[in-house]
Order: structure tokens, then sequence, then C-alpha cells
């Protein structure tokens, strides 16, 4: 979607570092992307500059699969985001390939409502109001 | 430890003021050192933690921030070491200046906080163009708003142990009942009914708007000294042990106590839900146990561990942890009125599940010989 150069986006559109360009560039292609150490082979959170095992800083980019394993739910009745009038339902991501990475995303369609801390869902990226694609909840896949 | 706090003071706390936070914070700081009976001219010490942690903050000195540099030229102190602590609480501001009594770095430390609500100023705002650092991952999702992580957590423990709204309505009631007896919270005239607590609207599920605390303007200061500088007409308490999350075995065992030991405990409790986590955390309760200790009176003051004896924040208001550690100040120094509880050990815990720090306080027993180094 094109954007005037008036227009300040609904969503605060985020400025990627080296660290972060990895993640971001995975969600401009709809995949969750993050980094694999070469020395340790642990996966590195987004804003992660070394290996939190090792401390190395040699990586490789890899796709995951998008599954994750629900953390922490919140309806948010405030509403921070500017045009978005409806409550916000922000859920806690673990990622099923290393549980200790945990993203946050919107459910935007509700399809976790009355689901139980641990229920495997897929994440994707979808493209919002300005440049970004955000973590959005696609399917759930049922209790882990 | 050799170390005392010696006196502590507050400011009025009020939701609204006409007079800026820096008037807040030196009425603290001279309530304070009246309260140690020491003069501005013995302070050589200070320790601050001015990060106001509102979403929409300016981050304004002397706005809604005070930092070192405007108390002590506002006060004309005359330091030889001092230090604002960034984004950490009253029990790391503590232990720093524990550290500097210790090392005979200075002989009276100021310690302070002070919160201001600035008018004008959303603070639940996620409004930006673009978000840099950590922020990139959560802001544009409404995560950093209205403690949306807490809520989060909060809603996973719930259905993992069983918990409901009652339990979080148990800690605020509790909160209410305390505020009370404690003649400068902001709810102290106002118990909450189970009707009172559901008709408040919802804020981030399970949160309601009674299970977050009220942002005031407000400041309070003490003064820390080694047991052999203590004032005569001070009334201390001993700083017997501090640690931080990742760690709070050393509380133990710096100390030698053991959480059967605790006389009061003083939790964090910016959201309800919050006063779980080290319950649960420093194997006070069961994991999951925390909603039935409350739920079965042991956190009532004359319980088995009294908990937020003055109304926590959720009763006294936001007074970021400021307020736990003077309360466990009292209540160690045997100085809580019609709160006391039996004077011993006395807990503070402040900070979220993933990032507090402790300290603990006993009664005041006298100077000690200084301890033998140790091989």
């Amino acid at each position: 979607m094109s954007q005037s150069s008036t227009h300040i986006p609904a969503r605060p559109q985020p400025v990627a570092t080296a660290e972060t360009r990895t993640f971001w560039n995975g969600a401009a292609k709809d995949e969750l992307h993050l980094r694999r150490c070469t020395a340790c082979g642990r996966l590195a959170a987004p804003l992660a500059p070394r290996c939190v095992d090792c401390l190395g800083e040699t990586f490789t980019v890899e796709a995951l699969s998008g599954r994750v394993a629900l953390k922490g739910r919140t309806v948010l009745h405030l509403k921070p985001l500017p045009g978005r009038d409806d409550a916000l339902v922000i859920v806690e991501c673990a990622i099923v390939e290393d549980p200790r990475i945990v993203l946050i995303a919107l459910d935007d369609t509700g399809l976790t409502a009355g689901a139980q801390p641990g229920t495997v869902l897929r994440l994707g990226f979808a493209p919002d109001e300005g440049e970004a694609h955000f973590a959005t909840v696609l399917s759930l896949e049922g209790a882990q | 430890m050799n170390v005392v706090i010696a006196g502590f003071g507050s400011s009025a706390i009020e939701r609204r003021s006409e007079r800026g936070i820096a008037a807040f914070a030196l009425d603290a700081a001279v309530a304070a050192l009246a309260d140690a009976g020491i003069t501005r001219n013995d302070v050589d010490g200070y320790v601050g933690a001015p990060f106001a942690t509102n979403a929409g903050s300016p981050h304004a000195e002397a706005g809604d921030e005070i930092s070192l540099k405007t108390v002590a030229s506002m006060m004309g102190l005359r330091l030889t070491w001092g230090a604002d602590l960034y984004r950490r609480y009253p029990t790391d501001m503590v232990a720093s200046a524990a550290q500097a009594l210790v090392a005979r770095t200075c002989r009276y430390v100021l310690g302070l906080r002070a919160l201001y609500v600035a008018p004008g100023l959303d603070y639940a705002t996620g409004q930006a163009a673009n978000v840099y650092g950590a922020d990139q991952l959560t802001k544009p999702y409404g995560y950093t708003a209205a403690g949306a992580r807490f809520a989060a957590r909060a809603w996973a423990y719930m259905a993992r142990h069983g918990a409901t709204r009652d339990d979080l309505y148990a800690i605020v009631d509790l909160s209410r009942r305390n505020a009370a007896l404690n003649p400068q919270a902001i709810w102290r005239e106002k118990p909450l009914t189970r009707e009172d607590y559901d008709a408040g609207r919802m804020v981030a599920e399970p949160h309601g708007l009674f299970d977050c605390d009220l942002p005031v303007c407000g400041a309070q200061a003490f003064v820390m000294a080694c047991d052999t500088d203590v004032p005569p007409a001070a009334s201390p308490a001993r700083v017997v042990g501090f640690s931080g999350f990742a760690r709070p075995e050393i509380l133990w065992s710096m100390s030698n106590r053991t959480p059967a030991d605790l006389a009061t405990a003083q939790l964090y409790d910016g959201f309800s839900s919050m006063v779980w986590e080290w319950l649960d955390g420093l194997g006070i309760t069961e994991p999951g146990g925390a909603p039935a200790f409350l739920r079965d009176g042991h956190a009532e003051r004359g319980g088995l561990l009294p908990l937020n004896t003055f109304g926590g924040a959720l009763g006294e208001g936001r007074m970021h942890g400021m307020g736990h550690l003077r309360e466990a100040y009292l209540q160690a120094s045997g100085r809580a009125g019609p709160r006391q509880q039996t004077t011993g050990p006395a807990l503070v815990q402040v900070g979220p599940y993933d990032d507090s720090s402790f300290v603990l306080l006993e009664p005041f027993d006298g100077a000690r010989a200084q301890p033998k180094r140790q091989g």
C-alpha cells in the first residue's frame, strides 16, 4: 500500500538494525525468519547481537515453521493504536522450535477465544497500513 | 550488614498538583532528614532512580523526572558520591547505598524517588510513527500499554492454576482495607465492594480498572548510614540482605534467614496479579499456591505473613516501590503505628517477575564490631 509523506500509519513502523533485519525481511515474505548460532546451534531472539548461550556472533538465517505455543493472552480495551477501535487481542507466542523465544502477535479474528495456555497456533505476517508486515494468528492447531 | 536505614520521609500523595515534581521531591527529602535527625550538611551521598515508566512520558527533568543533579543543586548538597540508577528500583537504591557505606565512601546517603502525573499526557498511548529497539517487537501490537504483558501472564497463571477474578479481587480488597490505616494512602477512605470492583471497566483482561495502581504525584526519601553513625534521634532498621531476582537465594544466605522467618512482606503490586509472582517465586507458597494463601487469610494483618500492610501501590498510589520500602522500614523499626505487626524480618520486593530485586530489613540491635575480613 502506498502512503503519502504526511500520513502517520495506524501502527508504528519498525526501524530495523542489523540484528532485527532478518526478522523483518522474513516478515515481508510472510515467513518467520530467525538466526541460528553457527557455533552452538541455538536460535537467537530477533534483538540479540550474540548467541545467549555461547556469545558467538555468527549466524545462519533459518525459515521456521511459524508454529507457536500460546503462552499469554490479553484483551486490551484501551485503544493504543490509532484507527483501531475494537479491543485488541494480544498474544504471547513461544515458538515451537525453541519456546524460550517469545514473539508478540495480534489475534485479529479472535481464534484464540477460549484457548488454553500451550495451544499450538500458526503465525503469519500480514501487511497492515504502512510498510511493515506484522505477526498475526493465522490458525489454531489445537492442544500441544 | 553494618548498614541501617536511619529514617524515612514522604511528601503528600496527590492525584494531580499545581506544584511540580521538585516540590514533592524536596518535601520528601526534608522529611527524611528530619526523621533521621540529620541536616542537609551531613549528607555526602545520594542515590536515586528517576525514570518515569509511563508509556507517554516526556522524560522531562524537573517535569516528570528528577535526577541527582537537580536535587543536589536545589538542596545545596555537597556529595562525595552519588548515582541515579537507570530503570531500577528502590530495593536497588538500598543495595547501592549499602555498598557506598560499607566502602566508607560516605557517611549519610540520601535516597529519593519521585513520581509525577503531568497534565495533558496520554499515558497509555502506543502512537508513534517509528519504533526503535525492543519497542519494534512490542509497540505495534499495543503490548506496551496498560500492563498488557502482566495481564497476558495473569491469564496464563489463572488458566493453569484455576484462579479467577475472585482471587484478583481478594488482593485489591486486602489493599484497600490496609490502606484505611495509612493516612497518606490515596484510597484510604475508599473500601471497594465486589460490586464496585466488577463495575470497574476492563483494562487488559483479566485486569480491570481497580487491578491497576493509580498514577500519583508524590515522593519518598530515606537516609542510610553505617550502624556506628546512627544519629542519636534516629529509629534505625538494619539492612540484613539484598539480591537481584535471578539469585533470590542470596537474600537468604546473606541474611541467614529463610522465608519462614518473615514477619511481614511488602510485594510489588503495580497490577494486582503481580503479588502472586514472588509468593510463589520465593517459595513462600508452592507454584500456583499464592491465590489460596490469600483466600485462606494468611496475608491478612495478624495472619501467617501479613502482606502489603500499608495498602500496597493498589491502596497508597503508584510510588514504584518506595511505599513498599517505607513500610518495610516502619515495620522493622516498630514505627508502623496502628498497622504494626510483629517486629521481625521485613521483606520488600520491587519489580516484575522478570526483573525484580529484594531487600530484607530487621529491627536494629545496636552497632556491631566491624566484621573480620574473610579470607
